[in-house]
């Protein structure tokens, strides 16, 4: 009982670094447009390199989190899901590609019916659980229990982590389209338990295959308007870029991780395309390091009060390795009849950590 | 005709955009195209999808997928934000004032006296629960001491001083260790260290710490402990969600000085209450000041902000005007010399 959580949560965290910028700054999306502000109905085709920019300003932040805090204060914490609503439209609305900025349209109320549906979910099967366990006195059915219950927790992490990403996707647009996440619960599961069993199978040598296998799951089922992004990176590649950041990792102790963990991230935004655009990625490990040193830094020297700033910078670090370039037709672009995503796997995920 | 600013209308169904002019008045926005149709939106019909202060005017229009008009000309924010006022501009400030009213208010007063609410409407049966859980938390490998004539004594003074219409069956056990103290327990359950015992000059004073530990329970203070912490353990998880290690040592200090102003509180409230059972008893309320100095000097003083307990010396001071009050009253010995000698020794037989 005690492995397998550990390894959920691995898996999920390592998820996480892989979507967070991806499902937070839809940046992948970012078809362009050139001339739109100009030009009328006439040009709808967009050719060149947009860099994506984080506009946002510390000031301004730190008014919304400051209001966030004392309304969660006030009402106890249950303004948190309108705080987050908040917090979540401003990062949105302050990143943006081509003068076009991206909008989160999640509201508070279905944010606090998701998080609702996720306590119920927790509450039972954690009386379940003890319920159980206050019963079963033989050593082989508490073991079975045990397995049984991690085996449930991972599903819930899974099911956080896709119900999340169609929530968010769902709820961001950029030039009032909507971005989409059509991935299944199902088909999330079943690819990675598969990943996670030949991974250990091969003593982790599939595990760089896995990951190759999940990005491409991951982005080609991620949509924009009707088209999809699609993904062509090299299982083999991601292999070579994983050996060397283990072995170096190995050697230096640990310092390489970030190295390692930026020439992936690199490795999986430079093969992601839409359209027939490509996302360009400047990310690298010694500067990721500095930004990510800096940011904790300001806020524990200014006690936390300066978070709003060290974020405002850090998203302008990090959205500024970001850019799209190539061409795309906006006319192409058609707004998805897809199903519209609940709010329950956002509320799930607040309670693994799954910050997405 | 009213001033115009130029803006980009989305119609929801593609990214393509079109050029509008717009103007705004006390009823909505209205919308003028290129080609010379136009649209009017009433202020009840579309919502602000962005805060004015933030970059554009951004508004949405009908259900999924909505129109969008992006106004990007801050004047056009201004005159926008004049002709359709948001109500709660004083919103923020009152809300600040608010917070640093009622958050101090609900830690020192709200919290402790919900609890005290609370406590008086739980059964009896799960106070006991409650306290049994706790005393074998705290002390599970206690070894009691139980001797015949010991056991005789505590239930005379047990029977003295307990009020004929409690619902608390009361249980004594001494324990066999050197602390100076007692302590009691929800629902019922009172231990006395052999320390105590055996520094009580006699057995009124024994019954001043018995007394008032019996006040503990009957005023439910144990479980209204329980509660109030628990709701500000809460309330501190809901307060920190997402805040730093400073904050988190803050709270950890405001919460910790509240709970000991209201553990002082609910001792000071006992003693008084204990002496009220002490003249009911008639037992010699004086033994009980003897028994106070005599921990007086057992306990090392801190300044009464930092303790649980009320500083001893101020303890006294009230003790002795409440006594005061009650000058005339005829006491009647507790135990005969033997039974307290016994009770004195029950712990002799353990080794």
């Amino acid at each position: 009982m005690a492995d397998i959580p550990e390894d959920d949560k691995e898996q999920s965290e390592f998820d996480e670094v892989l979507n967070r910028e991806e499902a937070l700054n839809p940046e992948n999306a970012e078809q362009d447009f050139v001339a739109d502000a100009e030009s009328p109905e006439a040009e709808t085709t967009l050719e060149g390199i947009w860099q994506l920019e984080f506009n946002g300003h510390g000031a301004e932040l730190f008014g919304i989190l400051l209001k966030n805090f004392l309304l969660n204060v006030l009402t106890l914490g249950i303004y948190y899901p309108w705080a987050k609503a908040r917090q979540l439209r401003y990062y949105y609305g302050a990143s943006r590609i081509n003068d076009s900025d991206f909008q989160f349209h999640g509201t508070g109320r279905e944010m606090l019916i998701g998080l609702g549906k996720a306590i119920v979910v927790l509450v039972v099967l954690d009386f379940a659980y003890e319920g159980i366990l206050a019963v079963i006195y033989n050593d082989w059915l508490l073991a079975l229990t045990g397995i049984l219950y991690a085996f449930i927790f991972f599903m819930l992490i899974m099911i956080a982590s896709v119900g999340a990403r169609r929530y968010r996707m769902s709820r961001t647009s950029w030039r009032g389209i909507r971005f989409r996440f059509l991935g299944t619960f199902k088909e999330t599961i079943i690819l990675v338990s598969r990943g996670w069993l030949l991974s250990l199978l091969s003593l982790g040598l599939y595990y760089p295959f896995y990951l190759n296998r999940f990005q491409d799951y991951w982005t080609s089922k991620t949509t924009f308007g009707n088209i999809p992004f699609s993904y062509d990176g090299q299982g083999k590649e991601v292999f070579s870029i994983w050996l060397k950041g283990t072995l170096l990792t190995l050697l230096t102790l640990g310092i390489y991780l970030f190295w390692l963990k930026a020439n992936l991230q690199r490795y999986f935004w430079q093969h992601t395309v839409y359209g027939e655009a490509r996302i360009n990625s400047t990310l690298y490990g010694g500067k990721w390091l500095w930004e990510s040193l800096i940011f904790l830094l300001f806020v524990i020297l200014t006690l936390g009060i300066g978070r709003a700033w060290a974020v405002v910078r850090y998203k302008k670090f990090y959205l500024g390795t970001l850019s799209l370039e190539g061409k795309i037709d906006l006319a192409q672009i058609k707004q998805s009849e897809a199903e519209m995503a609940g709010a329950t796997g956002e509320g799930m995920a607040d309670f693994f950590d799954v910050e997405m | 005709m009213s001033k115009t600013w130029k803006a980009q209308y989305f119609d929801g169904r593609t990214p393509t955009h079109r050029n509008v002019t717009v103007s705004s008045d006390t009823r909505g926005v209205r919308i003028k195209f290129e080609d010379g149709t136009g649209r009017f939106w009433h202020k009840a019909d579309f919502r602000l999808q962005q805060d004015l202060q933030q970059g554009p005017v951004r508004l949405e229009y009908g259900d999924f997928p909505p129109e969008t008009l992006v106004v990007d000309d801050p004047e056009f924010a201004m005159n926008f934000a004049k002709n359709l006022p948001n109500r709660n501009r004083l919103f923020t400030p009152l809300l600040a004032l608010l917070t640093v009213i009622i958050f101090p208010a609900l830690i020192y007063w709200g919290i402790p006296s919900v609890s005290g609410l609370f406590a008086r409407f739980v059964p009896l049966s799960i106070e006991q629960q409650l306290g049994q859980y706790v005393i074998d938390e705290i002390f599970p490998n206690r070894l009691i001491c139980e001797t015949v004539p010991g056991r005789q004594a505590l239930e005379k003074l047990l029977a003295r001083l307990a009020p004929a219409d409690s619902d608390y069956e009361f249980k004594l056990e001494i324990i066999d260790s050197d602390l100076v103290n007692a302590l009691a327990f929800p629902g019922g359950k009172i231990l006395i260290f052999r320390g105590l015992l055996e520094k009580s000059p006699s057995a009124e004073a024994l019954s001043g710490v018995l007394a008032h530990e019996m006040q503990h329970v009957l005023q439910h203070h144990g479980t209204e402990n329980l509660l109030s912490q628990t709701a500000l353990s809460g309330l501190f998880k809901l307060l920190v969600g997402e805040a730093n290690a400073l904050t988190e040592t803050i709270f950890q200090g405001v919460k910790m000085l509240s709970l000991l102003r209201y553990t002082r509180e609910l001792e000071t409230e006992a003693d008084a209450l204990a002496l009220q059972l002490l003249l009911q008893a008639k037992v010699d309320s004086a033994e009980m000041l003897t028994m106070f100095r005599v921990l007086q000097k057992q306990s090392p003083s801190l300044p009464e902000s930092f303790s649980t307990h009320p500083d001893m010396s101020a303890r006294l001071k009230r003790l002795e005007s409440l006594i005061a009050e009650n000058p005339k009253f005829v006491s009647e010995p507790i135990l005969s010399p033997q039974s307290w000698k016994s009770l004195q020794n029950i712990c002799q037989i353990v080794n």
